[in-house]
This record gives structure tokens, C-alpha cells and sequence, in this order.
């Protein structure tokens, strides 16, 4: 058989990153789904000390399942899902909505300023809230007590406030993403049709509802898939902000911590919970993929 | 136009100033953290704009200052302002002091100009002299850390503020209620606490003088971070232009698959870097590879191969074909063609990938944190470390750590912002 040679000039150019990314990448995950039917801990993994790695089927994942913990975490994940993309969605579309009105002056340096989050690394983004959010010296509780609260959340320590505190630290993270494009749908749609529409008596509630929202529906669904899968690895945010705390909140977290902050580290367990998580994970790429497939049939 | 259309347009956009502000209040509070004397937190109130502005954060943390600590039973100094404290304040201007039975004091920005000591024991940033004869250093502020047995003072001009004190206020005008003046005086004053602002001290017979650096801490992190960052740069050009060059110019069998699989895991790339975390990990520490800086800008030039690569081959896409069959025509291989007709024309897309790979090793925290130790780690585990410990750490520093961390990405991302945009609805990104 005869392999063209642009194949094989091809193979060699694009080898050295394909390389790199199958070997710390890829070999990774495939690697750690194997650790999850292992019992692989402290003592035989990394490095065999006392023991050897011994395949051990389905136990961890039964364990992991019958772990209250866990189970905490997988559910408080979808209630963050839930409860951060409403609020991603809702805060995007009102700010895309804002900033697009005929009746603001300068948008463009408004969307220019509001870009700013996006542009933060995220770590110093969570530096900045978890100060903000500091319950004795913080500027939130600050202001909630020149309004009259007494009783004020501790924000740090207190999980179900630092829960809700996450969420708007979501929000306020993703929604440049989700402002940038429900404003390009909203410019989408032609001024024709609103002006048919202001010309038929249609009030801003019934245009916004019955012809931008529907237009535009196509790349909000999108961008709400996108940030759905965001909000559901949401790791790196908790981690920072106080990783003991929200350890049976976020099933990544949970993961992490098995393997990296527990007294005795449980690499199998860790890796079945994170297994578990890149099933869901493998769902989203699925429907992502559909959905882009949707997505440029549409713009082609 | 008409009276009832200005009043909404004024309205909204008031209202759309109004969130621009909300929205972006944090950041500017970080910004003006950084900007206040360390040590000063608004614990009552919100400060709007900073009663007091100062640039001393920045220099502590990157540049330091001397400090010195002298142990000696007697010391003279000359001081433009010496301050005694108690329950009258005495300030004294242009002041020459000999004191007494003294234990220890403290310098602040100190400089050792002259010494003859047997005992020197000179390192890094540090000197420490242990016993010798005489010592003279310079310093902005001098504190006795004890109780002084008795000072001789000459001054220029004295302020007495009180009159609960042992000095004969006879010769003193009272400038105002309680308050007294006098010039050119000399006495002598016992058991007191003292202060002083830019002194020169000499010391005769002392038992010990430390003067050694304090501060500057965060240049050796951000010199770590460099390293991180620079050599993922490099990485990713290694890695990532070849391939883009063959997606975009040659049809090979798997091409599209290949590709496509790219974009689609930029978009779980998160999670499942997570997930391989654990085997990375064990992986790495069966190589031998923990706490080796220069390994970890290889794996992180290897996660963002799929985004990069689609993002150059998008860029080299738009480049007509003619110009490497031109190449080709004259006899050029792959490597020149990309080497001398790729990489000129495709300089916008190699800058924004250069700029995301710099981004990707500065502020990478998970793998940096679990794998380096002290010596190496970059400032964004040190400031991960600080977070952990904030209620002993100055805030006012910790926010001017964080901005240094932060300004240069934001620089840099809103250079690349105009290719982030535009390959946003392709891949779904964000971060």
C-alpha cells in the first residue's frame, strides 16, 4: 500500500504536539479511568512501598456511591448548575439587553469596561470576591450593616452563604462570555421586523418576547449548553475560596480532595468519583457537539 | 428632540453607568487596597477614595527595604527630629542625643556606613557584626525597643506637649494651652521610651549589629512565574505551528477527526484535566519529576495544544495558498516554507498564541501548587499559600501582590481580545 506523501509529511509536523498532549493529557485520563477499578492509595500508588496496585473491579465505585459525601457532592453540583446558569443567563441577557438599548449613550465604551472580569486571571478574580466578601471587614457585609442587617453571613465559613457566594462569583466570572454573545444575537436581528413590529403597536415586552427572544433563542441555547459545562467542572473557584469547605459541594472538588488533601489519599476512589464525573462530562461533549453542528449549518 | 425623550435617554443611561460601577466596584476596591498605607482596612466604612495614597506597598514588595537591630549600652545620634513618648510628648528638632543605659534598638531603612568589629559574619542580603568596638549606620527611623536609663539631649527647638513632666518649663513660652516651646536647649531626661527620624548613630563597644533585607519577596516568585510562562511560550510554538501549517494546508486522512476532536475537548478541557490529575501526578512522581520547573511548562504547552492548533490553522487559513506553491515551485521543503512564507504572514495568530500560552504558565495554580516546592514556586501559589493565612497577612500587600500578578495578563488579553472574540462562537470558549 501506498501512503500518500502529504500524509506523511503531515504525521511529522503535526507529531510533536499530538505527542505532548497524548502523554500528559490524555494518557492521564485514560490512566486514571484504570486507577478507578484499582485500590490504589497511599502506599501502593504512586510508588509501590508496601504493596502492589490490584485490580479490584467495581468496589471503589461502591464504595464512592454508598459515601454520604459524595452523594452530597454530586447532588449540590447540579443545584449549582441550576442555580448559577439561571443566574449567568438572566444577568447576560439583561446586561446584553441594557447595553444594546437606543436609549444608552457611548455603549461601546460600557461593553469595552464590562469586558474587564474576562480579562482577569481567574485567581486573582476569586482573590478579589474573597475579600469582598470578607464577613468582618468585607465591603458586602460592610454595606449590609449601614443598611440595618445585624445578623450578617459568614461568607468563608458558613457553606451555605460561601455556596451563594459562589454563585454570584459565577456570574460575575461568566457573564462578559454570555453578554458578548446574546448581544451579537440581539444585533442579528433585523431592524425590519422591529420597526414592522413598532409600526403594528407592539410594546417593548411583546417585541422582546415574541420576535428578538425567539430569534435569538438558537445562540443563547449555545452559550447556555457552554456555560452549563463550565458550571458543572466549577473547580478552580471553590478550590481557592476554601476547598475544605465545599469538599461534599463539588464533585471535582470531592475528587481532588480524596486523592490530594485526605489523611490516608485514596487514588482509586478519587479516580472512580472523577470517572463518574467524566461520563456526565462525556454527555456534554456529545450534546456540545450536536449543538455546534446545529450552529454552523445555521451560520453557513 | 423631544423634553420626555432626553429625560429617558438620561435616566438609562444612568442606570447603565450606575451597574458599569457595581459590577466593576470589586476590582477597583482591590486597586485601592494596594494604594493605602499597609495596615489601614476601612472596618466601619467604605472608603470611596483612599484618604491617603501611597506607592509603599509596591516598592515593600518588590523592592524591600534595610533593616538594622543594634544592641549596645550607649549610642549618640544625631537626628533631625527626636520624639519621647509618654504621657507628655516631647519633640525635639536638630538634635544631637548621647544616651544611656539602652538595650536594644531598631533602624528602618538602615545602612551601616563605618564598623571595626573582629566578628563579621557577611551573607546574602545580610550583615552581622558580633561584638566590636564602633559602628556608625545611617538610617530614616530609629526606635528603642526598651526603656532608655538616660538621655543628654541638644536640640535646636523643643515642643513640649503637657506639662506632666520632670523638665522645668520656666524658660518654655506656652504657645497654646498645654503646649510649649523653647530653642537651643540641652537636658538631660531619664526612663524613657524614644524615637527618632533620619538619624546617623555611632556606637562604641556594642554587643551586636544586624542589618539585614526585608521585603522584595515577591521577584524571586515572580522570577519562577517568568520561567513558567516563558517556557510555555516557547513550547507551544514548537508545538503548535507545524501542526497548524498541516491542517490548514495538507488533507491527510484523519485531518478533520483530528481536528474537530481538538475543539470539542477545549471545551471539558477543565474537568478533564481534573480527572487526569491523579494519574498525572503518580506518573510524574514515578519519572522522578516532582518539583522540576522546566517539566511543568511542557505539560502545560501540551494542554492547550487543541485550542492553539485550531486557533493558528483558523489564522493560516486566510493566508492564500499561492504563496507556498510559490515555495514549493522554487524547491522549498516543508519546514522552509513555513519558516520563511508561514511565519512572517501568520505573525497576528503566532502573537495571540504566544499570549494565551504566556497566560496558561503564569497563572496555572493546581499543578504548580501540588508539584513545587518553596524555592520554586510562582507567585500564583504564593498567593494561594497568603489566602490561606489572611488574617496575619497586611491585605494592602496581599491586593498590590495580586494586581502585579494580574496586570500583566489583562495587558496582554485585551491585546488578544479581537481573535478571542472571533473564535468564540467556533469553540465555546471561555477562559
Amino acid at each position: 500500500m501506498k501512503v500518500k506523501k502529504t500524509t506523511i509529511a503531515a504525521i511529522f509536523l503535526i507529531l510533536p504536539g499530538v505527542a505532548v498532549f497524548l502523554f500528559f493529557n490524555i494518557y492521564p485520563i485514560l490512566n486514571s479511568i484504570y486507577l478507578a477499578f484499582t485500590d490504589a492509595q497511599l502506599g501502593s500508588y504512586p510508588l509501590e512501598e508496601t504493596k502492589q496496585v490490584a485490580i479490584t473491579g467495581l468496589e471503589n465505585f461502591r464504595w464512592i456511591l454508598d459515601d454520604s459525601t459524595f452523594r452530597d457532592a454530586f447532588l449540590w453540583t447540579w443545584i449549582f448548575v441550576v442555580i448559577s446558569v439561571t443566574f449567568k443567563v438572566l444577568f447576560g441577557l439583561l446586561l446584553a439587553l441594557v447595553y444594546n438599548s437606543q436609549w444608552v449613550k457611548g455603549k461601546t465604551v460600557y461593553r469595552a469596561l464590562l469586558i474587564i472580569p474576562w480579562a482577569l486571571p481567574l485567581l486573582f478574580s476569586v482573590l478579589v470576591w474573597y475579600l469582598m466578601f470578607d464577613p468582618v471587614v468585607g465591603p458586602i457585609n460592610t454595606i449590609l450593616r449601614s443598611v440595618g442587617f445585624t445578623s450578617l453571613p459568614k461568607w468563608n465559613i458558613d457553606a451555605n452563604a460561601g455556596f451563594f457566594a459562589l454563585v454570584i462569583i459565577e456570574t460575575w466570572l461568566a457573564y462578559p462570555f454570555m453578554m458578548t454573545i446574546i448581544t451579537s444575537a440581539l444585533q442579528s436581528v433585523p431592524v425590519n421586523l422591529i420597526e414592522a413590529s413598532v409600526i403594528d403597536g407592539a410594546n417593548y415586552w411583546q417585541r422582546l418576547t415574541r420576535i428578538i427572544l425567539p430569534i435569538a433563542s438558537r445562540p443563547i441555547a449555545f452559550a447556555t449548553i457552554m456555560t452549563s459545562a463550565t458550571s458543572f467542572q466549577y473547580f478552580l473557584v471553590p478550590f481557592i475560596y476554601n476547598s475544605v469547605l465545599f469538599e461534599d459541594r463539588f464533585l471535582l472538588l470531592y475528587g481532588y480532595r480524596k486523592s490530594f488533601a485526605a489523611a490516608i489519599p485514596h487514588y482509586g476512589r478519587a479516580a472512580a468519583a472523577l470517572v463518574i464525573a467524566l461520563i456526565i462530562l462525556a454527555i456534554f461533549m456529545y450534546v456540545g457537539m450536536k449543538i455546534t453542528k446545529i450552529q454552523e449549518s445555521v451560520t453557513k | 428632540m423631544k423634553p420626555s425623550k432626553i429625560v429617558k435617554i438620561t435616566f438609562i443611561s444612568f442606570i447603565a453607568i450606575i451597574i458599569v460601577f457595581a459590577v466593576l466596584f470589586p476590582v477597583y476596591y482591590m486597586f485601592q487596597l494596594s494604594i493605602k498605607p499597609s495596615g489601614t482596612l476601612a472596618t466601619t466604612e467604605l472608603e470611596l477614595i483612599p484618604a491617603e495614597v501611597t506607592a509603599e506597598n509596591y516598592k515593600e514588595l518588590l523592592i524591600g527595604h534595610r533593616e538594622g537591630k543594634v544592641r549596645a549600652e550607649e549610642f549618640t545620634l544625631l537626628a533631625d527630629e527626636v520624639t519621647i513618648d509618654g504621657e507628655t510628648k516631647i519633640t525635639f528638632f536638630g538634635a544631637t542625643v548621647l544616651a544611656k543605659n539602652s538595650k536594644e534598638f531598631n533602624l528602618m531603612n538602615a545602612e551601616l556606613l563605618e564598623y571595626r568589629a573582629e566578628d563579621v559574619r557577611e551573607e546574602e542580603d545580610r550583615i552581622l557584626l558580633v561584638g566590636g568596638d564602633y559602628a556608625k549606620l545611617k538610617a530614616s527611623e530609629l526606635k528603642a525597643k526598651r526603656v532608655i536609663g538616660a538621655l543628654s539631649i541638644e536640640a535646636k527647638k523643643v515642643i513640649v506637649e503637657g506639662s506632666n513632666c520632670d523638665i522645668d518649663l520656666s524658660l518654655f513660652r506656652e504657645t497654646a494651652e498645654g503646649n510649649f516651646e523653647s530653642e537651643n536647649v540641652s537636658m538631660v531626661i531619664k526612663n524613657v521610651k524614644m524615637s527618632a527620624q533620619n538619624v546617623v548613630v555611632e556606637v562604641e563597644n556594642f554587643h551586636s549589629v544586624l542589618v539585614s533585607k526585608v521585603g522584595g519577596e515577591l521577584l524571586g516568585y515572580m522570577k519562577n512565574s517568568f520561567i513558567l510562562a516563558i517556557l510555555t511560550v516557547i513550547f507551544t510554538l514548537i508545538f503548535v505551528i507545524p501542526a497548524a501549517y498541516a491542517f490548514s494546508r495538507l488533507k491527510f486522512f484523519g485531518g478533520g477527526h483530528i481536528l474537530y476532536f481538538y475543539l470539542m475537548f477545549t471545551q471539558v478541557s477543565g474537568g478533564l484535566g481534573i480527572a487526569g490529575l491523579v494519574a498525572l501526578y503518580g506518573m510524574l512522581v514515578k519519572l522522578n519529576l516532582t518539583d522540576n520547573i522546566y517539566i511543568l511548562p511542557l505539560i502545560y504547552a501540551g494542554a492547550s495544544v487543541p485550542f492553539n492548533t485550531w486557533l493558528l490553522k483558523t489564522n493560516i487559513d486566510s493566508i492564500s495558498p499561492d504563496f507556498d506553491e510559490a515555495a514549493f515551485v522554487d524547491g522549498a521543503g516543508y519546514l522552509q516554507t513555513i519558516r520563511y512564507v508561514i511565519l512572517p504572514m501568520a505573525m497576528p495568530g503566532i502573537a495571540t498564541i504566544s499570549i494565551f500560552a504566556f497566560i496558561a504558565g503564569w497563572t496555572e495554580l493546581i499543578l504548580a501548587n501540588l508539584m513545587l516546592s518553596e524555592a520554586n514556586q510562582p507567585l500564583s501559589v504564593w498567593l494561594y499559600v497568603m489566602l490561606q493565612n489572611m488574617r496575619a497577612v497586611s491585605w494592602n500587600e496581599f491586593a498590590t501582590a495580586s494586581l502585579i500578578f494580574a496586570v500583566p495578563v489583562f495587558l496582554m488579553f485585551m491585546i488578544a481580545q479581537k481573535y478571542i472574540r472571533s473564535g468564540l462562537t467556533l469553540g465555546g470558549l471561555k477562559e
